[in-house]
């Protein structure tokens, strides 16, 4: 078990985010996490990755609690994330974006060329190498999601945590994407993705976690979970007779 | 190219270094005050240019390297390199001890913060016997501008090796994450909290040297000179107007910006400070990245950078 989430809860005042949530993630496993707007999905991520701290419950990394450590600590480990709001460095360049990566991540280099040269090979990786000297700022959509991807890649995460990374992407760009994907947890990596799109998340998981109102209401492989009523009406509400 | 980068600038510190010994007294006395404004301004330049923290407190900063040293060498008749070491020490410690609540606000609550800790800390200073409370401490005298005048250069050019070995290094790169994203940079793998403060402390470390520096060869201080926030206002001001998270920028800003000061005490008297706030509101308008972007964009882009400039301020 690489993960796991024992009876997460996160409260902010009245409002209960995550609600006693429990799961485990298998090491090299396509997670698929989804729910409306509003679910606690982006909340779960972030106290995966440690910029926030779960109310009460656990989460184990390796079977070791991770409460108390600070998100750079966590990326040390290995746990490595995107940003549905995207965070690029704007005044750097889009190299230097992922060279962050490489000199801080879990295997870091210690010297500026050789981080480079990694941070190049993550971005010929994701296809944005001939934009490696633009200012991040620069890019449009569909590169600062391929940008986002790059930078958590080169952390070289043991458990990468993406948090719609398709949204605004044509069909064309999501199959791109879905294939890159599945190529990140070739090479060993287990993936936990946030996604609405529900047709490249049928591809891609192994399984699908659904929350509602901060709730996991549905666990299972992707054909199960998508005809269970409950999602179904969490999705769509309910059918009125 | 690069080798000529470097030929330059032994060129130009050679050059530096024989000015006691060819020109006149005036001249040293102007380059003394000068050199150690730059060591402010590369010091603001750590925590400000590169790490995106807009500091008021590296006066208390120079203001406890300068009571350090006097401290030291009044009080307790050590030598001067001692009491360098004291103010520095001091200096830094206040840094790393005070940097680690204060470092966790950001823009304008940071800026307001560091500036009351400097009000503060003048106030303590002022009412300690030790330090002479307000009256101050007269350092023993000694004649050595060109002594002085060294010992500056010295230390200007080791600030500025420091802020080049930051533009090529690890840290140094971890430091301009913090600045563009502190919380993307956290999630990167980078331990904000340790480099911020690592940085406040190589910013107290240069200034407070300055400060040591300016106690002796001064002789005289006082909370009122050895705090002052005009002084801090000064280094921001050279930092930026050369150029902010630039290596030589703010050397070049302080160079320029006392050379300017002083033509203009000289010969407008009167009106100086109206003409240097407008060179400062002209650097503003047209050289918002300052001078070394300038420099360097200008041949390429032409009176449109200036016109770029202008849209980017948004006037």
């Amino acid at each position: 078990m690489l993960f796991e989430a024992r009876h997460v809860t996160k409260r902010y005042g009245g409002l209960v985010a995550v609600s006693d949530v429990s799961f485990q993630h298998r090491e090299g496993e396509i997670l698929g996490l989804i729910g409306p707007n509003g679910a606690g999905k982006t909340t779960l991520i972030n106290l995966i990755s440690g910029t926030q701290e779960p109310t009460s419950g656990a989460l184990l990394f390796e079977g070791k609690p991770l409460r108390g450590l600070a998100p750079y600590r966590r990326a040390h480990l290995g746990i490595g994330r995107t940003f549905q709001i995207m965070k690029p460095f704007p005044g750097l360049s889009v190299l230097d974006n992922v060279t962050a990566g490489a000199l801080f991540g879990r295997e870091p280099e210690r010297a500026m060329p050789p981080a480079r040269d990694a941070a190049a090979r993550w971005l010929a990786f994701v296809g944005l190498a001939d934009k490696a000297q633009q200012p991040a700022e620069a890019l449009g959509g569909p590169d600062r999601k391929r940008l986002e991807l790059a930078k958590a890649l080169a952390l070289q995460p043991r458990l990468l945590l993406l948090d719609e990374v398709m949204a605004g992407l044509n069909a064309v760009e999501i199959g791109e994407v879905v294939d890159l994907i599945r190529r990140i947890r070739d090479s060993g990596t287990t993936i936990l993705v946030i996604e609405h799109v529900v047709k490249a998340i049928r591809e891609l998981s192994d399984r699908l976690l659904v929350l509602q109102y901060g709730q996991l209401i549905a666990e299972g492989t992707a054909d199960e979970v998508l005809d269970d009523p409950r999602v179904i009406e969490a999705y769509l509400g309910r059918r009125r007779h | 190219m690069k080798a000529l980068v470097w030929v330059l600038a032994l060129l130009a510190v050679a050059a530096l270094a024989a000015v006691p010994f060819t020109l006149s007294p005036v001249l040293v006395q102007f380059g003394i005050s000068t050199l150690l404004l730059a060591v402010l301004a590369q010091g603001w330049n750590i925590i400000g240019g590169f790490t995106g923290y807009a500091s008021f407190g590296n006066s208390v900063f120079y203001g406890l390297g300068t009571y350090g040293t006097a401290v030291a060498m009044v009080q307790f008749k050590l030598p001067f390199a001692v009491g360098l070491a004291v103010g520095a020490a001091v200096s830094v410690l206040f840094a790393l001890v005070l940097g680690l609540p204060v470092l966790r606000l950001r823009g304008h609550y940071f800026a307001i913060t560091t500036l009351a800790l400097s009000e503060a800390v003048a106030a303590i200073i002022s009412n300690l016997d030790i330090a002479g409370r307000n009256t101050g401490l007269i350092l023993p005298l000694i004649r050595g501008d060109t002594m002085f005048y060294e010992l500056s250069l010295g230390l200007m050019v080791l600030a500025t090796l420091t802020v080049l070995w930051l533009s090529r290094s690890r840290f140094g790169f971890g430091l301009i994450a913090i600045r563009e994203r502190e919380d993307a940079a956290e999630v990167m793998g980078i331990p904000t909290t340790l480099y911020k403060v690592l940085a406040f402390g190589l910013a107290a470390l240069f200034s407070a040297l300055a400060g040591g520096i300016h106690a002796y060869w001064i002789t005289f201080i006082d909370p009122a000179s050895a705090f002052d926030i005009s002084l801090n206002v000064r280094m921001i001001i050279m930092a930026v107007f050369g150029g902010a998270g630039t290596v030589i920028g703010p050397v070049i800003g302080a160079f320029l910006l006392s050379g300017i000061s002083e033509v203009l005490a000289s010969y407008v008297t009167g009106v100086a400070s109206l003409f240097f706030g407008l060179v400062i509101v002209a650097a503003v308008l047209f050289t918002p990245r300052g001078v070394i972007d300038a420099v360097r964009r200008l041949p390429r882009r032409g009176l449109a950078y200036f016109l770029d400039a202008v849209r980017e301020t948004r006037l």
